[in-house]
């Protein structure tokens, strides 16, 4: 008989801050430093473009980086080193920001306790609408070029029961959001 | 020397590949897989000295990667450089063959480290 599942609890916000200095000083060689512009700035634009990794297990949950079209792409310049002018594709932009909440992700589920396994990231575009951070996530809202990104861990409210743990490295279900692939 | 990196991540592979040149390895030939099924097609066909591998890679990850190299006899080097840096991670990289275990986020200085004995 499988357990009941217990809604995961809310990962300290110390703890994600401590990962995502280091990830940005790492990736992007410069310090994480938080958004001092309107908080509903995401929240209110046209299109943003998530990028997702989930961990399933005992704790089950995701992480999530969320920004503006351009904003992923200049994230996506710095991790590449690519020179002014240089012309990036929409993939490796897709993937410069999958591989920072797989980073982010990785080192979350780091400090967890019992057995729980990444997926991979997926990415999506979508409207601003319905953005968070919301009551019960792990939030940071940080600035990228004068542009706001929101890196959330958002534990599962209403988690799977599980009776074995997920295989790592499968492939998790599509957004929650229906996002759009995204295309510049 | 031929280096095998296996990452499903494009960008991750140059940023790899950056920070060995940066960490003073940048006199070696470097072959890219896209995941570990690539990787072992690779592997079979340049005899690399080394394999730089992600763990968490769609069609066969890294640990499968290594648990197959190892299963058919091959005994190249082989690190781990993943975001899973747990000591239970650690632990399953070393039982499986794994000589070391890179976790991102990284620094020149950690390459350095790990593949000062094997690279020279």
């Amino acid at each position: 008989m499988s357990a009941s599942p217990v809604a995961p609890e809310r990962v300290d916000d110390e703890v994600v801050r401590s990962i995502v200095d280091q990830v940005w000083e790492s990736l992007l060689g410069s310090p994480a430093v938080d958004w001092s512009g309107p908080p509903d700035r995401l929240r209110s634009a046209t299109t943003v473009l998530t990028a997702e990794i989930t961990l399933t297990g005992d704790w089950t949950g995701m992480v999530r980086l969320t920004c503006g079209p351009a904003t992923a792409r200049s994230l996506a310049a710095t991790m590449l080193g690519a020179g002014p002018g240089e012309v990036l594709l929409d993939e490796d932009v897709e993937d410069a920001v999958g591989e920072v909440v797989n980073v982010v992700g990785g080192n979350v589920k780091g400090t967890l306790r019992g057995s729980t396994s990444l997926g991979l990231p997926r990415v999506a575009g979508g409207a601003g609408h319905g953005v968070g951070p919301h009551p019960g996530t792990t939030g940071l809202l940080l600035t990228w070029e004068g542009e706001p990104v929101l890196v959330e861990v958002v534990p599962d409210p209403d988690p799977p029961e599980q009776d074995t743990p997920a295989p790592a490295g499968h492939q998790d279900q599509p957004p929650t959001d229906g996002g759009r692939r995204w295309t510049s | 020397m031929d280096i095998v990196i296996a990452d499903d991540s494009r960008v991750m592979r140059q940023i790899v590949l950056r920070t060995l040149r940066q960490a003073g390895f940048d006199h070696h030939t470097y072959v890219e897989a896209v995941d570990g099924a690539d990787a072992l097609d690779k592997i079979g066909a340049t005899g690399p000295e080394l394999v730089l591998s992600d763990w968490n890679m769609p069609n066969m990850s890294g640990i499968e990667l290594l648990r197959a190299l190892r299963a058919g006899g091959n005994e190249v080097p082989f690190g781990f450089i993943t975001s899973e840096g747990s000591p239970q991670m650690r632990d399953e990289a070393e039982q499986a063959g794994a000589t070391f275990l890179i976790a991102k986020p990284f620094t020149p200085e950690a390459f350095e480290q790990a593949l000062a004995g094997i690279l020279g």
